[in-house]
């Protein structure tokens, strides 16, 4: 069983990102007095992409590879996390650090092909990318490194500390506050579309990007998002487990789902930040996480 | 004993090579030639002997040799086989690299180039093996100086190169003053060995004991290029100075001030028994090498100068490696099996950082001389679209990007890893170890930032041709040769950590006076740090689980049946690829006036982080 | 200040080189200036308190009067505006450059150094500005002997030389196609960073010619439809200012009823223009789900339009002498009860707006220009008023019906884009106010002037309207073959634009779009004059149900 629960990860997460995707523009279209797409347009919206050209501008092999590498790097760090409370037989091989620097692999990706891509807009995107990366993996980091602090250990048990026999205390309080506010910013989505902003820089690192390539770097995005979704779920909701299998799963998914419905509704009532605003915000989250650590290593 | 030979014969070889290829300079690629063949034969030497002596071959106590007047203590143990590879392969690459690339610089005589060269090597060598604080230590760091402070003045007629070159000395001659004074302060004589001296210290007043210490400190800092003494002089003096030596200078030289730090505080200063508190000095190497690393990062990401980035990137670097002596110092102190096992995962990331950062910087900065040599600029303001002509430098420069940026799986990832998880999982050593990991998680990320705009803005991107004053080539075979070794040993460290961690284990387990000793001769390091082809882990001996654990070699496979899934994706609609021009708004076409340049890339982020300073050009 | 103290003013300082003013023009002081003395009197204008309004240039070498130029200066405090003409001979068409001084003069004097062919010496910056980039030199399509329909033969390679980037720049070439960007027109946006260092104009990339169309080949009763479609927003607007512009110069008297259903409509225009920016807005600061409600609100304006005029946009109502259309009392009930439904939203609309943080975020300190500086560029409309400048043509120069009705010109002091967004909301309530006084002090009696035979010829008229996006100017110069000799359109955007790259300096690339955004911008207006359109071939006409099906199909 341990060793197919990757499997069962990487196909549940490619199954059913597209469909968060398509509640986030049924919810958001919904906030906006509009009918809004149907359910499963996502996977229409990627089926489409996959039939189309691959426009290349740039002719040279990192524009080629960036798309699959953003697709492979999220897709290993599905496979190895503890989804449905139950470690798999890789999560014991890979740790917490592993998990953050693929997450920026995947994102070093994006930057990869945009600076292939040579176009302006896409540099600029890249630019501001990379500052988000910078600037948000820190939370990402901390809230796993929370779980490593109460439970002594940085395996991925780490990103579900109390399903493990961690406490719940003012640290973990804290640091889901933290996390809720960085949730924008993680998936991507007003106030911090800033790297896509696509009214000034026209989606950004995607600008030269088409078909296949595109449908696999918004599938990387979708994936990205779940995976978000998910570690809220498996860090903050312990109180969803059961015991059973299947059924942990199930309750993941909805909880997973209500976090979609979260920020869908925060995507839609807010404008995009600028970057400048943006970073100076992260700075605080950054402290504040770092005092939600503080108070962990304190025992609290 | 028996490795004083090879030794002393590398010696040999390398003051031949000095005599025989300045002597035949005007023939210019004859020299380097015969350089190279005299630099990889005493290279290869170097590596033997250190081998041998990480192995357990090595010398059990200091030897001392009558040099002239003087007698001198040689101690090659494990900790300075090390460093002997380090140096070894290294040098083997630069000589290489040399050969061809020295044609950059037509104006220039190349007899003092290559009479300095080997004799850099060769003070290099006699420094991590010279066991004294007086003589011994004095001859050697003043050969390294005066021959790295004339290569760096190599191109006289650059005023910039030549003010960084005299500040260069200047520093150095102060560091070794301050060394030497302390050695004195400790009432060591000459010909005394680091361990008497330290006998000697155990006697001194504790305060006599901190001076000294923090003398030393300022010395070996100085010549690391910690914060903020690294700023005076490294970002110039690496920058001004031939490729070749730069990768000397940032991948070996820096070493030597970390070589010392470690002499210090782990074989020295622990001699000095109860008037040596590990847990204050160790606290305060911690805390200095997590600014050092958060502070050169950020410098780093701020400059548009190739060899400046680098640079400054190494201070970052070498900062990592302070983070984690000071975290296995400060641990040592600690009674709990659990923390003392952290210590050790903290030394062996920071001594497994130290190999890693000297080929990867090494590659990194003779990719620089590509870029130098191919198209005349090394302004990534100016650079970009080399992946088109320089294919194969751009793979080797991807290869050693990925690296230091701590990409898995490439080698900075499991070095900095190891560094990282063993102070995060210390909290209840001391909390403050937690957010220093923290920290130095965050700066890798910028690390990264700063080597996407390296590796994007001159490979890929656009607008070198523009910079360049002929056609661009891919730089010549035995440039490549240089770099394609060092990229395959870079490769090797982030698959197989463990061949190198067990190496830099049984180093440490014989290596004559070293505070962590028994752990790693005993074989009780082996119970905290996992060493497999499997991977690395980190037993915590506290919670339920491993303390942490990672596996290269696994990673690489989950990633590439990933990106064969994506593969069969991206085909799976019969799609084909069709090439477009770049796409601006449709009035204006991808010129240079269009280009966003290195100038423009991370404007938030620097202007969040102006505070950190970090000189984007020389000083004049 | 008066007309009279101004002319003798100017005439106690120039002399003999001012003379006029010509009897003809009643509402405004036409005076005939020396042309070598141009600068100085402008720059005396201008010191007396005057907003420079536009250029007009004329061909009249078929009259022997050489090539005209009519300076456009309005005292809005004193609610007159002076018109200085000029005139050089066929040979030397030149005029001395006032730009230097005023810098909004600049595309003026650039149009007619394009079109007319006119020379100004002393221009800082003598670059193409209406005509496309292969357009050959030597061709002046606003001249007498160009026929309206003339295609000139496209040339490769021949590109705009723009600006040069200040030091350390990188060039973001916005547009023509970019999604800030609703009509096409190109932004060199040079960029240190992300920080805004300078910008270059190149537009006009939509002319249709419509001036050349409408002085060669319609009569002056088809012009206020031609000139309803300048515009796809304020087209109302330029119908009201061109007929009014003409019933001027013609002495033309228009039935009261008429004026006030121009100014139902007028209103009604607004309503609809400022939710469609306030939308917009919201849209180019990533927040679309402003966009979405604010055209939600907008909706039934749009429906109420079609139940008076039969069209949602592009009315069709006014003619010269009159309306086409009358108001009946169940439309004025429809229309009370319409004004009362999106009176309420629009409430609703502005305070959320007032209590979002993020958007206060996003433009208060954005675009900021102080108020010396707008007036320097001579802005106009919500623009203006946002860096408090008091000025509104509605009130200062009152047309139509406007000396009758009572209404606030809101203003703000914050001089940025916050500013705007504010002005503009409440002037949506002014409107409202205006609309139901409208209904309720309407006379009754005709809505058109009985028509009259043959308007006089070479007589001048200027209409100021209020658009949307401030003050539109329409001179006109009546001509003989029952169509104007002349026919100027100043767009508010005409001279908002200029002052754009001063408005852009210094902020970060992120803003560019709502500040762009925060003038309003009508290209399409602004690209009135002429160029000549490549022909396309055929045209593929979709019919009401094709377009339906089209755009339900999939949503039900």
């Amino acid at each position: 069983m341990r060793f197919i629960m990757p499997l069962i990860n990487v196909l549940a997460f490619l199954l059913l990102a597209p469909l968060f995707e398509g509640l986030l523009r049924r919810l958001t279209a919904r906030v906006q007095s509009r009918q809004g797409p149907p359910l499963v347009q996502p996977y229409y919206d990627l089926l489409k992409l996959l039939g189309k050209e691959n426009l290349n501008s740039a002719g040279t092999w990192p524009f080629r590879l960036a798309p699959l590498l953003a697709f492979a790097s999220i897709l290993v760090v599905v496979a190895v996390i503890p989804f449905g409370f139950r470690a798999g037989a890789l999560a014991g091989r890979m740790d917490g650090i592993l998990v953050v620097y693929l997450l920026t692999l995947g994102g070093v990706a994006v930057l990869m092909g945009a600076l292939a891509g040579r176009n302006t807009f896409g540099l600029i995107g890249a630019s501001r990318e990379m500052v988000t990366m910078i600037m948000i993996e820190p939370v990402l980091a901390m809230t796993i490194i929370l779980g490593a602090v109460k439970l002594k250990t940085l395996t991925l048990v780490a990103a579900m500390p109390f399903a493990s026999g961690a406490g719940y205390g003012v640290s973990t309080v804290l640091m889901l506050a933290v996390y809720l506010l960085a949730l924008q910013a993680f998936a991507g989505r007003q106030p911090f579309d800033i790297a896509e902003a696509e009214i000034e820089l026209l989606e950004g690192p995607m600008i030269e990007y088409s078909g296949p390539n595109l449908a696999l770097f918004k599938l990387s995005a979708m994936l990205k998002r779940m995976f978000y979704a998910w570690l809220f779920v498996s860090a903050f909701l312990p109180f969803l487990r059961t015991g059973i299998y299947p059924l942990d799963m199930l309750l993941q998914l909805a909880a997973m789902a209500v976090v979609f419905a979260v920020i869908g509704l925060v995507g839609a009532t807010n404008p995009r930040l600028r970057i400048d605003q943006a970073v100076r915000y992260y700075a605080v989250l950054i402290v504040w996480a770092l005092v939600a650590i503080g108070l962990a290593v304190k025992g609290w | 004993m028996r490795l004083l030979t090879p030794l002393f014969l590398a010696f040999l070889i390398l003051a031949a090579a000095a005599v025989l290829s300045a002597a035949t300079a005007r023939a210019r690629r004859f020299s380097g030639w015969l350089h190279f063949a005299l630099a990889v034969e005493a290279a290869a030497f170097l590596v033997w002997t250190g081998i041998r002596a990480a192995a357990g071959h090595g010398m059990e106590e200091a030897v001392l040799v009558r040099l002239g007047p003087f007698v001198v203590p040689f101690l090659i143990d494990g900790l300075a086989g090390l460093f002997l590879i380090v140096i070894g392969v290294v040098s083997a690459a630069s000589a290489l690299y040399s050969v061809r690339y020295m044609e950059y610089y037509a104006g220039y005589s190349l007899r003092g180039y290559y009479f300095r060269l080997p004799l850099f090597v060769l003070g290099m060598a006699a420094l991590v093996t010279i066991d004294d604080l007086s003589i011994g230590f004095s001859l050697a760091w003043q050969i390294m100086t005066i021959a790295s402070f004339l290569l760096i003045r190599f191109e006289t007629r650059v005023k910039a190169a030549v003010r960084a070159a005299g500040r260069y000395l200047l520093l150095m001659e102060l560091a070794w003053a301050l060394i030497v004074g302390a050695g004195i302060l400790l009432g060591g004589r000459a010909g005394d060995s680091l361990h008497e001296i330290g006998l000697k210290a155990a006697a001194a007043n504790p305060a006599v004991l901190a001076a000294a210490l923090a003398l030393l400190l300022l010395g070996f800092g100085l010549k690391a290029g910690v914060f903020p003494l690294g700023q005076l002089w490294l970002p110039d003096a690496h920058s001004a100075a031939p490729s070749p030596v730069s990768a000397l200078l940032s991948g070996v030289m820096l070493k030597t001030g970390i070589f010392g730090l470690i002499r210090i505080f782990f074989f020295l200063a622990p001699a000095a028994g109860p008037g040596f508190d590990p847990r204050f000095w160790g606290g305060l190497l911690a805390a200095v090498g997590t600014v050092t690393l958060f502070i050169g990062t950020l410098q780093c990401v701020k400059q548009s100068d190739a060899k400046r980035l680098l640079a400054f990137s190494s201070i970052g670097q070498i900062g990592y490696i302070v983070l984690g002596l000071g975290a296995a110092l400060f641990l040592s102190a600690s009674d709990e099996p659990a923390l003392a096992g952290l210590a050790a995962a903290a030394i062996l990331g920071a001594l497994f950082h130290v190999l890693n950062h000297a080929i990867f910087k090494g590659l990194l900065f003779l990719t620089s001389g590509s870029l130098l040599y191919a198209t005349g600029t090394k302004d990534l303001n100016r650079l970009g679209g080399l992946v088109k002509w320089m294919p194969v430098s751009a793979v080797l420069a991807a290869i050693a990007s990925l690296a230091v940026a701590g990409m898995p799986p490439g080698s900075g990832f499991a070095s900095k890893w190891t560094i990282i998880a063993s102070t995060l999982l210390a909290g209840q050593g001391w909390v403050l170890l937690v957010p220093f990991g923290i920290v130095a998680l965050f700066t890798s990320a910028v690390t990264l930032a700063c080597y996407v705009k390296f590796f994007g803005l001159a490979f890929t991107a656009s607008g070198a041709e523009a910079a360049a004053a002929k056609p661009i080539r891919e730089v010549p075979g035995s440039m490549l040769a240089a770099k394609i070794g060092l990229a395959a040993i870079c490769l090797a460290q982030g698959l197989l950590p463990f061949l190198f961690v067990r190496l830099i284990a049984g180093a440490l387990g014989h290596s004559v006076g070293f505070a962590m000793g028994w752990f790693f001769e005993s074989g009780a390091w082996s119970r905290a740090v996992g060493a497999s082809a499997s991977g690395l882990r980190i037993e915590s001996l506290l919670g339920p689980a491993a303390g942490a654990a990672v596996s290269p070699l696994l990673v690489l496979a989950l990633l590439l049946l990933a990106l064969l899934l994506g593969v069969w994706l991206r085909r799976s609609a019969g799609s084909r690829e069709r090439a477009v021009p770049t796409w601006l708004c449709g009035y204006q076409t991808l010129n240079e006036s269009t280009r966003f340049t290195d100038r423009g890339m991370f404007a938030a982020l620097k202007n969040l982080f102006r505070w950190t300073g970090g000189r984007t050009s020389p000083k004049e | 200040m008066t007309q009279e103290t101004l002319l003798q003013t100017l005439r106690a300082e120039f002399g003999a080189a001012v003379t006029g003013p010509d009897p003809a023009a009643p509402r405004r002081l036409l005076l005939d200036v020396e042309r070598a003395r141009l600068p100085e009197i402008a720059r005396r204008l201008i010191a007396l308190g005057a907003r420079y309004q536009v250029g007009v240039g004329s061909d009249d070498r078929a009259r022997g009067l050489g090539f005209g130029l009519i300076h456009l200066f309005a005292f809005d405090k004193s609610g007159f505006t002076t018109a200085i003409r000029t005139s050089a001979p066929a040979e030397t068409p030149e005029f001395p450059s006032i730009t230097p001084d005023i810098p909004v003069a600049g595309w003026t004097e650039r149009e007619y150094r394009d079109l007319l062919g006119f020379r100004f010496p002393g221009h800082p910056k003598p670059k193409k500005l209406i005509l496309a980039d292969d357009w050959p030199d030597g061709i002046y399509p606003l001249r007498k002997e160009v026929p309206y329909n003339l295609v000139p033969p496209a040339a490769e390679d021949v590109a705009y030389q723009l600006d040069e980037a200040p030091p350390g720049t990188t060039m973001v070439p916005v547009g023509p196609f970019h999604s800030s960007l609703h009509e096409p027109a190109h932004f060199a946006v040079y960029v240190d960073g992300e920080t805004i260092k300078g910008c270059d104009y190149r537009g006009f990339m939509t002319h249709r010619g419509i001036e050349k169309l409408c002085q060669t080949q319609v009569s002056y009763n088809e012009i206020p439809f031609v000139a309803e479609r300048i515009c796809g927003i304020c087209g109302s607007v330029h119908a009201t200012a061109y007929a009014q512009s003409v019933e001027e110069a013609a002495g033309l008297a228009v039935p009261r009823r008429a004026e006030f259903i121009r100014v139902l409509m007028l209103e009604l225009e607004r309503i609809h223009s400022h939710l469609l920016w306030l939308g917009v807005a919201g849209h180019l600061i990533g927040f679309d789900t402003v966009f979405m409600h604010a055209w939600r609100v907008r909706e039934p304006v749009m429906w109420l339009s079609e139940r008076i005029t039969g069209n949602r946009k592009t009315y069709g109502m006014v003619v010269l002498g009159g309306v086409r259309r009358d108001i009946s009392p169940e439309t004025a009930e429809d229309i009370r009860s319409v004004l009362k439904k999106v009176e309420a939203e629009v409430l609703g609309l502005k305070a959320a707006i007032l209590k979002d943080s993020l958007i206060h975020k996003r433009t208060k300190g954005v675009g900021h220009m102080p108020k010396a500086e707008a007036e320097r560029w001579s802005l106009v409309g919500p623009v203006a008023r946002a860096r408090s400048i008091d000025i509104d043509a509605r009130r200062d120069h009152p047309y139509a019906a406007y000396n009758e009705l009572s209404f606030d010109v809101p203003t703000a002091d914050s001089c940025d884009v916050w500013g705007t967004v504010l002005v503009r909301l409440l002037e949506v309530f002014e409107s409202v106010k205006i609309m139901r006084q409208v209904l309720d002090k309407m006379p009754a009696g005709p809505i058109l002037a009985a028509p009259q035979e043959a308007l006089p010829a070479f007589r001048h008229g200027l209409s100021m309207v209020e658009a949307p996006r401030g003050e539109s100017v329409h001179y006109v110069i009546t001509g003989e073959e029952n169509r104007p000799e002349r026919w100027r359109v100043r767009a508010p955007t005409y001279t908002n634009l200029q002052g754009v790259p001063r408005m852009l300096l210094d902020n970060q690339f992120a803003d560019f779009p709502i500040i762009v955004g925060s003038i309003d911008p009508c290209y399409s207006c602004t690209d009135r004059a002429v160029v000549v359109e490549r022909g396309t071939g055929r045209e593929r006409v979709w019919d009401r149900a094709e377009l339906t099906t089209l755009s339900r199909a999939g949503g039900k």
